[in-house]
């Protein structure tokens, strides 16, 4: 299993966050994150988020908490505006570490 | 949106509530047969439905008393209170009393009357008033502040239920500047055991700028009892300026714009409609459909030559497009069919109240409640059922000790029931009482100078007496039959209808009353009739018989007229080719035929040249096209294109009575 | 513009409801009873349901409670069309699922405001 392994932990992992970032396709979601705690790098790409809700961004920042734990530290690949402005009015920027400024 | 789209909803409103009332009416009755709890409920519904609608289309008197009503039969159907005689006699007449509301909306006339009035108050002390404060409003206690601090902990299942923590903030945030602090603490430690359609976020959010508790709290209603919200105020400014909240500014609104919104009514009230199940639609866009793949079959044929196995496609095609056809016009006749049910319904009240008030006891059957007619026939034939009804109970059944005298159980039936034979529509009245007393009505009819004697005539001969004009039979003139009404009367709107009544009566068993009714208006069976150049078609349900006549059967008569012999009777001559000024017509009788049609309760000849045929004729009005035409009661378009007129028997017997008098 | 499901055995509040949100530019199916819309709701998602209470064949309530059964339709806004005097009819109808509801009588502005708010 070695080599294998080595040559997946060289990647890093892009997580593309779906369109319709909503609960119905959070499981989906959830069990994409749970494997992406293998990979030696995440990167979240929310740039093609379009709708958004609190149970999405609630699985991001247990994602994050989990992550953290295990010493990963997940990248920002995209944040669309659907995801910042509702983050912004859950008061949850910050624990989900969003970039001030995200090249689009 | 202004209020004028509401308008096109007031009559289905108007429409459904009607039904509504008939609803509650016949499930009141049978409540009081001693129904089933069901009953309670479908009642309820309707009350609810009424109510619901009443304010949003613009009567909110009509809300505000079935409220009350609702909340009676609330408590019946809650099982606080015990349904009894006197609660549905209260809720029959508050149907009642809604009944006339309505046609007062239609009218645009002012909703409220006396009754009304004293019925609302009937309703509020049966129920026992005083119930159900507002304790919501008395919660909502109104200090004001200029800092709030809310504390919004969502329960788990709120998010699945549909209530988004972000649309929670962003209405608060419209209340002033929010400053979030969200809270992790009940976040499980692993992704893993996060179920994520459950919340398990919370928040602390400081709001600056002057609100009401009540605001906050309103922004949280649909939440209350799925979250823990702790609202506090920072800076209290001053405590309870007690004005009551505006929780419920719509009737108010309401109130508002009824004014206009029943002027719109009035020009809306006249333009009746037909509600239409969707199942008809869909087999109508199913035909449709199969018209279209017809057509584009038969459109093939616009090329090449046509061999026998493409004229047999072709055949086939024709037969197809034939057959849809017949089913569209079907289809579309079906458009204006509605269930007998809804005349039908209003007959259990009626029996009830006129029985009790008569000291009768009858058992009323329903059949063939949901045997289809056309609306225009439907609302027309309300009123001579009516009256064979109340003859029946008044006349026919007798009071339970006659009935013990004669041999018979107390409690007479009377048997309403509607079927279709053939391609009528036919509706029976029927009752097991005395039947038609045969002595007395010939007495009356001596008496009246309508015959000489009975003597030789049948039963049925002086049954028909009854359907004369000016004919009573009533020992003693009642306040229910008596109203200076006629058999004569329900037999003349009978036939108004294209239809027929007759009568077969057993003195000591019973009588039944047999109407035949067309099945719509909008198509009639007919025979073509040529007379000259022009064509005319006569409905088959007037024709008695048509006879060729030698040239001396008919003799002229003092005045013009003509006449001429059939079975036993003069029958007057009307030429057609004179009535409506033909030319080239056939002017010598034993070259024509002499049409015998009955109308309006007489005979007549009507002479043509000749006939043509049977057919189905499709009734365009000339009213609509060009003006009314007295003896024509429409016209059609014949299969060549031509237009024949449709003879208005009726109408021409009475021209014909007319010119005679003359 | 949203996908909104009307359910009223009234023609006339159905019709009422559809008219005034498609004049605001929403996609609007009716059905007539709890069943009807149900079969409706399978067949398409819908962002918003509107729902009477009292309805023959199938309730507004238990319509609520068999729509959150299905995985699509957890979260999605359901509101009850109901009538003020009924409190344990709202707590019932949240109870089922429901997220809100609406009191009639309502005309078509305090709809559309309502709509909007739960579209957001």
């Amino acid at each position: 299993m070695g080599s294998k392994t080595a040559q997946r932990k060289s990647e890093a992992r892009v997580v593309a966050l779906p369109a319709d970032f909503r609960l119905a396709e959070l499981a989906a979601v959830k069990s994409e994150l749970i494997d992406a705690f293998d990979a030696p790098a995440v990167q979240l790409d929310g740039g093609a988020v379009e709708r958004v809700d609190t149970a999405a961004l609630q699985l991001l920042v247990a994602f994050r908490r989990e992550a953290a734990a295990r010493g990963q530290l997940p990248a920002w690949l995209g944040v669309s505006t659907a995801i910042r402005d509702a983050a912004g009015v859950l008061g949850l920027a910050q624990a989900l570490e969003l970039p001030a400024t995200m090249p689009a | 949106m202004s209020k004028a789209g509401l308008a096109q909803f007031q009559q289905v409103f108007i429409e459904e509530s009607l039904e509504g009332l008939d609803t509650m009416e016949s499930s009141l009755l049978a409540l009081d047969d001693g129904g089933d709890a069901e009953l309670v409920h479908t009642i309820f519904r309707a009350a609810h439905s009424i109510k619901g609608g009443a304010a949003t289309f613009g009567f909110p008197e009509m809300s505000s008393f079935t409220h009350e009503a609702e909340s009676l039969l609330d408590e019946v159907r809650s099982g606080k209170r015990a349904i009894d005689g006197a609660i549905i006699e209260l809720l029959l007449r508050t149907v009642d009393c809604l009944r006339g509301m309505f046609a007062r909306a239609q009218a645009g006339e002012p909703l409220n009357d006396a009754v009304a009035e004293g019925l609302r108050n009937e309703l509020a002390l049966a129920m026992g008033r005083g119930v159900a404060a507002n304790d919501l409003q008395a919660r909502r206690s109104e200090d004001h502040a200029d800092a709030w601090t809310v504390r919004f902990r969502p329960h788990p299942g709120m998010l699945a239920g549909g209530n988004e923590p972000l649309r929670l903030i962003r209405e608060l945030a419209g209340l002033g500047e929010l400053s979030v602090t969200p809270e992790f603490d009940r976040l499980p430690a692993t992704l893993a055991a996060l179920e994520p359609s459950e919340c398990h976020l919370g928040w602390t959010i400081e709001l600056k700028g002057p609100a009401k508790r009540a605001d906050i709290a309103a922004v949280f209603d649909w939440v209350e009892d799925e979250c823990d919200l702790v609202i506090e105020a920072r800076h209290v400014v001053a405590a309870a300026a007690p004005a009551p909240a505006p929780a419920v500014t719509a009737p108010v609104a309401a109130v508002a714009d009824a004014g206009a919104a029943r002027t719109q009514r009035d020009s809306s009230a006249e333009s009746s409609s037909v509600r239409v199940s969707i199942d008809k639609i869909d087999g109508l866009i199913n035909l449709v459909g199969e018209l279209v793949i017809t057509q584009s079959m038969l459109d093939t044929f616009r090329e090449g030559d046509i061999d026998a196995a493409r004229l047999a496609v072709l055949e086939q095609g024709l037969a197809q497009l034939a057959r849809h056809t017949r089913e569209l016009q079907e289809s579309v006749m079906g458009i204006r069919m509605l269930p007998i049910a809804s005349v039908f319904n209003r007959f259990p009240r009626m029996v009830r109240d006129i029985s009790q008030k008569l000291g009768k006891q009858v058992k009323l059957e329903l059949v063939g409640e949901q045997t289809e007619l056309d609306k225009t026939v439907l609302e027309k034939i309300g009123d001579p059922m009516v009256h064979l009804v109340r003859n029946a109970i008044d006349h026919g059944l007798e009071t339970p000790d006659k009935r013990r005298a004669a041999g018979k159980g107390d409690i007479g039936t009377l048997k309403l029931e509607a079927s279709h034979r053939g391609g009528n529509i036919v509706v029976e009245v029927s009752d097991d009482g005395a039947g038609l007393n045969r002595d007395a009505i010939v007495a009356k009819a001596v008496q009246r100078g309508l015959i000489a004697n009975g003597e030789g005539m049948s039963d049925d001969a002086v049954a028909e007496l009854i359907f004369q004009p000016g004919f009573s039979t009533a020992a003693v003139t009642t306040d229910l039959s008596g109203r200076g009404v006629g058999m004569d009367v329900v037999r003349r709107n009978v036939a108004d209808l294209g239809g027929t009544v007759t009568i077969r009566s057993t003195q000591g068993k019973g009588s039944v009353f047999t109407i035949t009714l067309p099945l719509t208006l909008a198509i009639i069976d007919g025979l073509t009739a040529a007379v000259g150049d022009e064509r005319y078609i006569v409905p088959l349900v007037s024709i008695v018989e048509s006879v060729q006549l030698k040239a001396d059967a008919v003799r002229s008569v003092a005045g013009g007229g003509e006449l001429f012999r059939f079975r036993n009777e003069y029958l007057p001559v009307v030429r057609l080719h004179e009535a409506f000024g033909c030319a080239h017509a056939v002017h010598a009788i034993e070259q024509g035929l002499m049409v015998v049609v009955e109308g309006d309760g007489s005979r007549v000849g009507l002479f043509v040249d000749g006939l043509i045929g049977q057919q189905q004729a499709v009734v365009k009005s000339l009213e609509a096209n060009y003006r009314r035409v007295q003896g024509v009661s429409g016209a059609t378009i014949l299969a060549d294109g031509s237009v024949a007129l449709i003879v208005d028997i009726a109408g021409l017997v009475r021209l014909q009575g007319r010119r005679k008098a003359a | 513009m949203a996908k909104i499901l009307a359910v009223d055995d009234s023609a006339s509040m159905r019709g009422m409801v559809a008219f005034t949100l498609r004049g605001a530019g929403h996609d609007v199916s009716e059905a007539e009873n709890g069943q009807l819309a149900l079969d409706a709701a399978r067949g398409g998602r819908y962002d918003l349901v509107l729902a009477d209470v009292n309805m023959p064949v199938m309730d507004g309530i238990s319509m609520v409670r068999e729509l959150r059964t299905l995985p699509e339709y957890k979260g999605v806004p359901i509101l009850m069309l109901t009538t003020e005097s009924h409190t344990d009819k709202k707590m019932e109808g949240k109870a089922a699922g429901a997220t809100g509801w609406l009191v009639k009588p309502f005309d078509p502005e305090q709809l559309l405001a309502t709509v909007k708010r739960v579209l957001g």
